[in-house]
């Protein structure tokens, strides 16, 4: 992948003042001038395309820089977002009394949990993550747990449990020992996580033809 | 009149059958959408469904990838498998995915991935952002609808456009945690869902475009961007979305949706109602993939674009899976690197007498 040339800014206040001096007029990523109801991309259709505008305001001197605004280290602390998270805990609900109204499947059981070591093993983590399988008839429930509190690692187990099937579903809780738990369900071959035996499927680009 | 509708004075070539709105075109105000009954010319194309007879069985769709590795991708016609163009008279297409490396150049303006209608009626698509970009449309026939006696199929065009600009009066001051918001897509008497996006979208923090649909028949729904935080080095989101209406303008009655109950079973219904009828997920959380309906039972696209991509084939979309239940739309979506990518889509009833 081809890394963007971004301009890195200094971190200290007068460093971003001179950098914003310095580069302001010759920002790449200012819009052209254009006329109202051209796009600043040349589309050739402007008049179909976009809508004018509004006028920018007139320039003004640069206010006093904020705080240099870091780049979020991927050492940070994790930290799901919490709407995402109320989502995810109200989606968690029917899957978790699926899952607890079926009988235990020992086969798929042996099955996931070395499918799952291998995942981790070939990600680079420590298999010692995984804590806690339990798969039904159509439905398997995983636990990992990381120790730490750092994004890139919790991100690293997240990774993994998406890597089990194609339709996961996983919620991340803050673990009562310190770091973060990943609660991962995932269906059956052949059934999907909204509880229907879907076969197997392919994707198809038209019908009704 | 708003500047939507006098632009649409130009474009407005196609008027089968046009009548007043079911929204979004009478004068602006302050919360969006338009006045209801407001007469004048119409921003989008009309085309009357009795011309369409239903078909009775089996749907008509077909789903398409454009890629930025076509010199074509940019500016293109979307093509029938023959190359002839797609007229909007023909079949109702729209966006049903977006991907790529944003921002990778540069020049982040340069980025964009989006399906238009051109001053002609035909759909055209353009995909260019620094690698891996990728568009994904999908067309449905109009015989697929159900309406009520007289009823049209609408949609908006020029696309309803809206665009974060206020970096380039506060740069290098930071916009952290902005959500943006404005207005102008149809009211919730019509579907809106995303047509195109550009610029950033590859912030650590997670950009984002969103349609929320309105619940009320007569108030606009809402096109938002916004980003999760700042970087130093925000550049701006855009956003286009698109609306369509199917049924007897002026009737209030609110767009038909398909979703699933708290059992997961498929349903349908409306906006607010009890049920999931916005189908989302996101690589680090919740769902990784859904199934939303069948094909036979309505068109699904995205409402929702949101993350960090970076090219390697990141994308969010609509696919059609087959199973053993039959065709279904299935949103889904691609994670290379980053922070991670999201999406939501919702899916319209063809069956919009309810």
């Amino acid at each position: 992948m081809r890394r963007r040339g971004r301009v890195v800014l200094g971190f200290t206040a007068l460093a971003l003042l001179g950098a914003a001096l310095l580069l302001r007029p010759m920002r790449p990523d200012e819009p052209p001038a254009v006329a109202a109801g051209t796009s600043a991309a040349g589309d050739p259709s402007p008049a179909a395309d976009l809508p004018a505008r509004p006028a920018e305001p007139p320039a003004v001197a640069p206010a006093p820089p904020a705080p240099a605004a870091a780049r979020p280290s991927p050492d940070r602390e994790y930290q799901p977002q919490p709407d995402s998270l109320a989502e995810w805990l109200q989606e968690r609900e029917p899957l978790t009394a699926r899952w607890a109204s079926e009988t235990g499947d020992p086969s798929w059981n042996r099955q996931a949990t070395s499918q799952i070591a291998a995942i981790l093993i070939n990600a680079q983590l420590s298999p010692n993550a995984l804590r806690d399988v339990d798969c039904r008839q159509t439905i398997c429930r995983v636990k990992l747990h990381s120790d730490s509190k750092v994004h890139r690692d919790v991100s690293a187990l997240i990774g993994a449990s998406r890597k089990l099937v194609d339709q996961t579903f996983l919620v991340p809780f803050a673990s009562d020992q310190g770091g973060w738990d990943i609660e991962t369900f995932f269906p059956r071959e052949g059934w999907s996580l909204e509880g229907a035996p879907i076969g197997k499927t392919t994707e198809v680009t038209q019908g009704g033809v | 009149m708003n500047k939507t509708c006098a632009r649409s004075l130009s474009t407005m070539v196609l008027g089968l059958g046009c009548v007043l709105g079911p929204a979004g075109c009478g004068p602006e105000t302050a919360d969006g959408g338009g006045t209801a009954g407001a007469t004048g010319s119409l921003p989008s194309f009309t085309v009357d469904l009795e011309k369409h007879p239903r078909r009775e069985k089996n749907a008509f769709w077909f789903t398409r990838m454009m890629t930025h590795e076509s010199a074509s991708a940019d500016n293109a016609f979307l093509n029938r498998d023959d190359g002839s163009h797609i007229h909007v008279n023909d079949l109702a297409c729209f966006t049903i995915g977006m991907g790529g490396e944003f921002c990778a150049h540069d020049i982040c303006t340069k980025d964009k991935v989006k399906t238009r209608i051109d001053a002609n009626g035909f759909y055209k698509g353009r995909a260019v952002t620094g690698e891996q970009s990728k568009l994904f449309w999908g067309c449905t026939a109009y015989s697929n609808f159900i309406g009520n006696p007289g009823a049209v199929a609408m949609i908006s065009n020029p696309d309803l456009f809206f665009e974060n600009t206020h970096n380039f009066n506060t740069w290098p001051a930071c916009l952290s945690n902005v959500t943006s918001s404005t207005t102008g897509l149809w009211w919730g008497d019509a579907i809106s869902w995303l047509g195109g996006l550009g610029r950033v979208f590859n912030n650590a923090f997670p950009d984002f475009a969103q349609v929320e649909l309105s619940q009320d028949p007569f108030a606009g729904s809402r096109l938002r961007i916004g980003s999760g935080g700042c970087d130093g080095n925000w550049t701006g989101l855009n956003a286009l979305g698109r609306s369509f209406f199917v049924g007897n303008p002026g009737s209030g009655k609110k767009v038909t949706l398909m979703g699933v109950n708290s059992n997961n079973i498929f349903l349908i219904g409306h906006a607010g109602d009890p049920g999931t009828f916005t189908f989302t997920i996101s690589s680090e959380g919740g769902f990784s993939s859904r199934f939303m309906t069948g094909v036979e039972h309505g068109f699904c696209a995205l409402s929702k674009f949101s993350g960090q991509f970076r090219g390697n084939g990141e994308h969010v979309r609509v696919a059609a899976v087959d199973t053993s239940n039959g065709v279904q739309w299935k949103i889904v979506l691609s994670k290379q690197s980053g922070d991670g990518v999201a999406g939501s889509a919702t899916c319209i009833a063809y069956d919009q007498r309810i």
